[in-house]
C-alpha cells in the first residue's frame, strides 16, 4: 500500500497561518494532498488538527498563506461523531440523502437518488438499516452512515475528523479495512487521531502538528522518542513489536489506582 | 354534537375557526425550524417586536399588516447590525431589540384615546374579529409560506443539521437562513390578527415542540405540529365558547397542555420499555 503522496497533486497548502477569533492555532503550515495518500494526522488535543481539515476542506479560509485545490475537486467529510446531534430527527436514508448534488429544488428523493443512496448504504454494510432513526445505531453503524453520505459524492478526496474516537476495537479494525479499500479504488484519505497505537501505527503515511508541522514520514520514521516529544510535549517510549511501532507513556502520570509510583 | 357544532354556528365564529387554521398551519411548517434551530428566544423577540408597526399603522389608519412587516424589516436589520458592530453574544442583540420595539410599541399606543383596547387586541388578538379579506390575505401567505419552506426544505435541513456541511454541498447557509427569517416574519404577520402577537408564539412553539417529541423526521414533525395545531385552534375556540373565556388566549394554552401530556407519556412509555429490557 502507498501512501506518501506520489501522484497528481490534488490540494496544497503553503505557509498556512489559521486563527479563531485572533487565537492563533496553526502557523507556516505547508501539506500537500496527492491521489494516492492515506495520511494520518497526528497531534495532542488543541494542537490544530481539525483547523487543518477545515482549511483542506476550504470551510476556513487562512489568514496568511495560500490554499489551492485541483479545479472540480471533490472532497468529502466525514465529522466526528460526538459533534453531531444525535436528537434530530432525521433517519439514516434522509442523513446520506442530504450529500447529494444541489440545485435541485425538489424536497423529496428521485428514483435514481434512492437508488444510489440503498448502493452505498449496502457497500457499507448498513442496507438494512436506512429507516432507523439516526439515534439507534451503534457507534460503528453511526460512523458508517457518515461514510456512506461521503462517499455518496464519489469523492476524490476523503476528510475523517477522529473516525475511531469512541468506537470499540472491531469496529476500528472494520473502520481501517473500509478506509484501506477505498484507498485500493483510488480514494485520497486524510483523517486526524490521537490514537496513535490503535490507528497511527497502522497508516502509511503520518504528519505529526502541534501547531506546525513537527514531523512527518511513515510511522517508523516519526514515531521515534524525539519527534513524538516534540509533539505531545510528554517523553514517550517506543517499542517494536512484530514489525508494529508501539508507543508507551513515559511519566509519573502512570499509576494503578491504590499505589504509588 | 350541539357541543361541537354551536360554537362556529355563525359567520365570525366560523371566520375565527378558518383564520385560526391557517395560523396554525404557517405556524406549524416554520415553527417547526424554529424549534429545530434553536431559535425559540428569537421567535418570541420577533412576535414583540412587531408590535410598534402594528401600533403606528393603527394611528396612522393603514393596513397593520404593512405596519407589521415595516416593523419585523427594522427588527432584523438591527439585530444583524449589531451582531456584526459589537462582540455581544446574540441573544443580547435580540435582548436589546424585543424590550427597544415592545416599549416602542406600548409608547404609540398611549397616545391613542382607546389605549388599552388596542393594546389587548395587537397583543392578544381578535379571533372573532378576523374579517374575510383578512382571511384572503391569511390564505395566501399560507401558500407562499408553505410553498417556500418546500423549495428551501433540503437547504434548511442541512443548515439545522450541520451548518458547516452544508457549505461544502453548494447549498447556501446565509441564505438558507435568511429564507427562514422570512419565513418567520411572513407567518407571524399571516397570524398576529386571529391569535395575537403574544399567543402566535405559543402556536410557533407549542405544536412543534411537542410533535419533536414523538417525530423520526422533519416531514412528519412538520406533519404532526400542523395536525396539534388545528386541532388545538378547533378545541380552544370551542372551550373559549363554552367557557366563555377569550378566543386567543385558550387557543394558546392547549398546545402547551399537549406537550406536557405528550411528555409524561413518552417518558413512561420509555421507563416501561427500560424496566422490560432489566428482565431479559
Amino acid at each position: 500500500m502507498t501512501g506518501t503522496g506520489v501522484g497528481p497533486e490534488l490540494i496544497r497548502l503553503t505557509g498556512v497561518d489559521a486563527s479563531y477569533d485572533h487565537h492563533r492555532v496553526l502557523e507556516d503550515v505547508s501539506f500537500h494532498v496527492h491521489e494516492d495518500q492515506f495520511t494520518g494526522i497526528v497531534g495532542p488535543s488543541g494542537a490544530g488538527k481539525t483547523t487543518l481539515l477545515r482549511l483542506l476542506l476550504q470551510t476556513l479560509a487562512p489568514v496568511a498563506g495560500t490554499v489551492w485545490r485541483a479545479p472540480n475537486l471533490r472532497v468529502a467529510y466525514v465529522p466526528q461523531l460526538e459533534t453531531v446531534s444525535w436528537n434530530f430527527p432525521i433517519t439514516v436514508f434522509e442523513c446520506v440523502l442530504m450529500s447529494r448534488k444541489s440545485g435541485r429544488l425538489r424536497p423529496w428523493a428521485s428514483a435514481s437518488e434512492k437508488a444510489s443512496v440503498s448502493a452505498v448504504l449496502d457497500r457499507l454494510g448498513i442496507g438494512n438499516l436506512g429507516e432507523r432513526h439516526i439515534r439507534e445505531l451503534s457507534g460503528g453503524q453511526q460512523q458508517r452512515m457518515f461514510l456512506a453520505r461521503a462517499l455518496l459524492r464519489q469523492p476524490q478526496v476523503l476528510l475523517l475528523d477522529e473516525p475511531t474516537s469512541g468506537v470499540d476495537i472491531s469496529t476500528r479494525h472494520d473502520i481501517l479495512h473500509l478506509l484501506a479499500d477505498l484507498h485500493e479504488d483510488g480514494v485520497a484519505i486524510v483523517l486526524t487521531t490521537h490514537d496513535l497505537n490503535g490507528m497511527a501505527t497502522h497508516l502509511p503515511h503520518l504528519v505529526c502538528v502541534n501547531h506546525r508541522i513537527v514531523g512527518e514520514g511513515t510511522p517508523s520514521e516519526v514515531m521515534t522518542p524525539a519527534v513524538l516529544e516534540r509533539t505531545f510535549g510528554a517523553r514517550m517510549e517506543v517499542l517494536e513489536h512484530l514489525g508494529v511501532r508501539l508507543v508507551v507513556d513515559e511519566g509519573p502520570t502512570t499509576y494503578i489506582p491504590g499505589t504509588r509510583i | 354534537m350541539e357541543w361541537i357544532l354551536d360554537p362556529f354556528a355563525l359567520g365570525f365564529q366560523q371566520r375565527a375557526l378558518a383564520g385560526g387554521i391557517l395560523a396554525g398551519l404557517m405556524t406549524a411548517v416554520v415553527g417547526t425550524w424554529l424549534v429545530l434551530r434553536g431559535m425559540s428566544f428569537f421567535g418570541d423577540a420577533f412576535v414583540h417586536g412587531i408590535v410598534p408597526g402594528i401600533a403606528a399603522a393603527v394611528v396612522f389608519d393603514v393596513n397593520p399588516l404593512l405596519g407589521a412587516a415595516a416593523a419585523a424589516l427594522v427588527m432584523v436589520l438591527a439585530i444583524e447590525l449589531v451582531n456584526r458592530q459589537t462582540a455581544l453574544s446574540e441573544d443580547t442583540s435580540i435582548g436589546l431589540l424585543f424590550v427597544g420595539m415592545l416599549a416602542l410599541g406600548v409608547i404609540i399606543i398611549s397616545r391613542v384615546d382607546s389605549y388599552s383596547g388596542s393594546l389587548t387586541t395587537i397583543l392578544f388578538g381578535d379571533a372573532l374579529g378576523v374579517t374575510a379579506q383578512d382571511l384572503m390575505i391569511q390564505a395566501a401567505l399560507a401558500v407562499v409560506v408553505i410553498s417556500a419552506a418546500t423549495l428551501f426544505y433540503r437547504p434548511l435541513l442541512a443548515l439545522s443539521f450541520n451548518a458547516d456541511k452544508a457549505q461544502l454541498w453548494g447549498l447556501n447557509p446565509g441564505r438558507a437562513h435568511a429564507a427562514l427569517l422570512v419565513l418567520i416574519a411572513a407567518a407571524v404577520i399571516g397570524s398576529f390578527q386571529s391569535v395575537g402577537t403574544l399567543l402566535v408564539f405559543g402556536l410557533l412553539v407549542g405544536p412543534p415542540a411537542t410533535a419533536a417529541l414523538i417525530s423520526r423526521t422533519v416531514p412528519r414533525m412538520m406533519l404532526t405540529a400542523a395536525i396539534i395545531s388545528v386541532f388545538s385552534v378547533w378545541i380552544g375556540l370551542t372551550l373559549s365558547y363554552h367557557l366563555n373565556t377569550a378566543g386567543s388566549a385558550t387557543m394558546a394554552i392547549v398546545p402547551i397542555v399537549l406537550f406536557f401530556i405528550v411528555l409524561a407519556f413518552t417518558r413512561l412509555r420509555t421507563l416501561r420499555r427500560e424496566r422490560v429490557l432489566s428482565h431479559v
